[in-house]
C-alpha cells in the first residue's frame, strides 16, 4: 500500500500547456533582466565617460594654448626678414653708409683736450711750484 | 650841427657795435686750439709783468741789505734814512711781486675755457679776496712811518705763511676742476658714441667689438674720475689759514699737495688711455660705417 502511495507522488509533465508558458515566463524574464543589467551598464559608463572627456578636452585647449604663445614668440621674435632693409637697399643697386664723421670730430676734440690738458697741469704745476719769492720771508725779517 | 652830432654819434655805436660782434664772431670760430694759444698768450704775458715785479723785488731786496750792511758799518742820520727808504721799497716790491703772482693765477683761470665757468668764478673771487687785501696794504706801505713799515713788514710776512699753504690749496682745486672739465667731456663723448653704434647696429652692422670698447672707455673714464674724487679731497683737506705750529701745517699741506698732484697724474693716465681707446673706436666706427663691397657678379 505504501508502495502504490509512493508511486503515486509523480513530479508533473512539463510538456504541455502550462509548460510552455513556464518557458515563455523565464524567457522574457531573462531578456529583462537582460535589458536592465545592459541599461545599468551603459548609465554607469556613462557616467564615467564624460568628466575623462571634459578633462581631455581641458587638456587639448591647454596645450593649443601653448602652442599659440610659442607660435606667437616665435612670430615676434623673428629675425629672419631683419636684413631686408639692407637687402632691399643692395637690390637697387644701393650700399648704406652711416655717417661717423661727428665721431671723429670728437676724437679730433679730445685730442685737442687732451693736448691742453697736459699743457694747462704743466702750468699749474710752474705756478704751485714756484720759489721766486721765497726770500720774501728772511728779507722781511730784518726790516 | 646838431644833426651831425646825432649822425657821428650813430656811426660811432654802429662801429662798436659791429667791432663787438665781429670780435666775438672771430673767438666763436677759432678752433680749440687757437682758444687754448689765445689763452696761454695772455696767461704768459701776466706771468712775464710777474716775473718783471719778481725782478724788482730781488733788486730791492738787494739793495735794502745792502743799505743795512752800510748802517751796520757807518750808523749816521743819512744811512739810517736811506734804510728806511730802502725798507719801505722793499716791502712795497714784496707786496707788488706778490699781487702779480695773483693777477697771473688770475689770469689763467679767467682766460681757461676749459673750467667750468662757476668754478671759474669761485676761483677768480677768492683770488680777488687776496688782490684787495694786497692792494690795501701797498697803499697803506707807501705812506707808512719807518715804525708802520716794520708792522707792515710782519704783517706781509704772516700773509706770506698762508700765502704759501693757499697756494697749494688754490692751485689744487684749480687742477682738479681742470680734470673734471675733461671727464665730463669724456662722459658727453661716450654717451654720443654709444648712440652712434646703436645707429650703425640698426643699420645691420657688426657691433659686438665696438660696444667691447666703448666699455673699455667708460671704464677708463669711471677710474679717472675715481682719481679726480680722491686728489679733491686731498685738497680740500688743505688748511686755509695756518695755525700756530706754521712748519708743521706747511709741511702736512706738502703731502696733501702732492698726494692730490699723485692722483691728479692718475687721472691723466687714465684719461689717455680712453683716448687711445677713442682712437681705436672711431676707427672701428669708420670701416663699420662705410658702404659694403658689392660682391663681384
Amino acid at each position: 500500500m505504501e508502495t502504490e502511495q509512493t508511486q503515486g507522488i509523480q513530479t508533473p509533465p512539463i510538456a504541455g500547456k502550462n509548460g510552455k508558458k513556464l518557458y515563455i515566463y523565464i524567457g522574457v524574464g531573462v531578456l529583462a533582466a537582460i535589458l536592465i543589467a545592459a541599461g545599468i551598464y551603459w548609465y554607469a559608463q556613462k557616467e564615467q565617460i564624460v568628466p575623462i572627456l571634459e578633462d581631455l578636452a581641458i587638456d587639448n585647449e591647454e596645450e593649443a594654448l601653448n602652442q599659440d604663445l610659442l607660435d606667437l614668440e616665435l612670430f615676434a621674435g623673428d629675425n629672419s626678414l631683419e636684413g631686408l632693409d639692407n637687402d632691399l637697399t643692395r637690390v637697387a643697386g644701393e650700399n648704406i653708409v652711416v655717417e661717423t664723421a661727428s665721431a671723429e670730430k670728437m676724437e679730433s676734440e679730445f685730442s685737442e683736450e687732451l693736448s691742453g690738458l697736459s699743457s694747462d697741469l704743466a702750468d699749474l704745476e710752474g705756478i704751485g711750484n714756484d720759489t721766486s719769492l721765497d726770500t720774501l720771508e728772511s728779507g722781511l725779517s730784518n726790516i | 650841427m646838431k644833426k651831425m652830432e646825432k649822425k657821428i654819434i650813430c656811426l660811432a655805436v654802429a662801429m662798436f657795435l659791429a667791432g663787438a660782434i665781429g670780435a666775438d664772431a672771430a673767438y666763436q670760430n677759432q678752433t680749440l686750439k687757437e682758444k687754448d694759444e689765445a689763452a696761454k698768450a695772455k696767461y704768459q704775458e701776466a706771468w712775464g709783468q710777474y716775473q718783471k715785479e719778481v725782478n724788482f723785488f730781488k733788486a730791492a731786496r738787494e739793495n735794502f741789505s745792502s743799505a743795512r750792511t752800510k748802517l751796520q758799518k757807518v750808523k749816521n742820520a743819512d744811512n739810517t734814512k736811506d734804510l728806511g727808504e730802502k725798507a719801505k721799497s722793499f716791502l712795497g716790491k714784496s707786496i707788488s711781486a706778490l699781487i702779480k703772482k695773483l693777477e697771473a693765477l688770475k689770469s689763467w683761470v679767467l682766460n681757461k675755457r676749459a673750467l667750468e665757468e662757476s668754478d671759474r668764478q669761485a676761483i677768480a673771487s677768492e683770488i680777488d679776496k687776496d688782490i684787495a687785501w694786497l692792494n690795501d696794504k701797498a697803499l697803506k706801505a707807501s705812506t707808512a712811518t719807518p715804525e708802520e713799515i716794520k708792522e707792515q713788514a710782519r704783517t706781509i710776512r704772516q700773509y706770506w705763511k698762508k700765502h704759501r699753504i693757499w697756494m697749494k690749496k688754490i692751485t689744487g682745486q684749480i687742477w682738479a676742476a681742470r680734470v673734471n672739465f675733461t671727464i665730463k667731456k669724456a662722459e658727453d663723448f661716450a654717451a654720443k658714441l654709444s648712440a652712434k653704434a646703436q645707429e650703425l647696429k640698426a643699420a645691420g652692422k657688426e657691433t659686438a667689438q665696438l660696444e667691447a670698447w666703448l666699455l673699455e672707455f667708460s671704464g677708463k673714464i669711471s677710474l679717472a674720475k675715481e682719481k679726480y674724487e680722491a686728489a679733491k679731497a686731498k685738497f680740500a683737506e688743505i688748511k686755509a689759514e695756518p695755525g700756530p705750529d706754521f712748519e708743521n701745517e706747511l709741511r702736512a699741506a706738502d703731502e696733501l699737495f702732492k698726494a692730490g698732484h699723485n692722483f691728479i697724474k692718475e687721472a691723466n693716465r687714465y684719461i689717455k688711455k680712453a683716448h687711445a681707446k677713442l682712437r681705436q673706436i672711431v676707427n672701428e666706427m669708420k670701416k663699420a660705417g662705410k658702404a659694403e663691397e658689392a660682391p663681384a657678379e
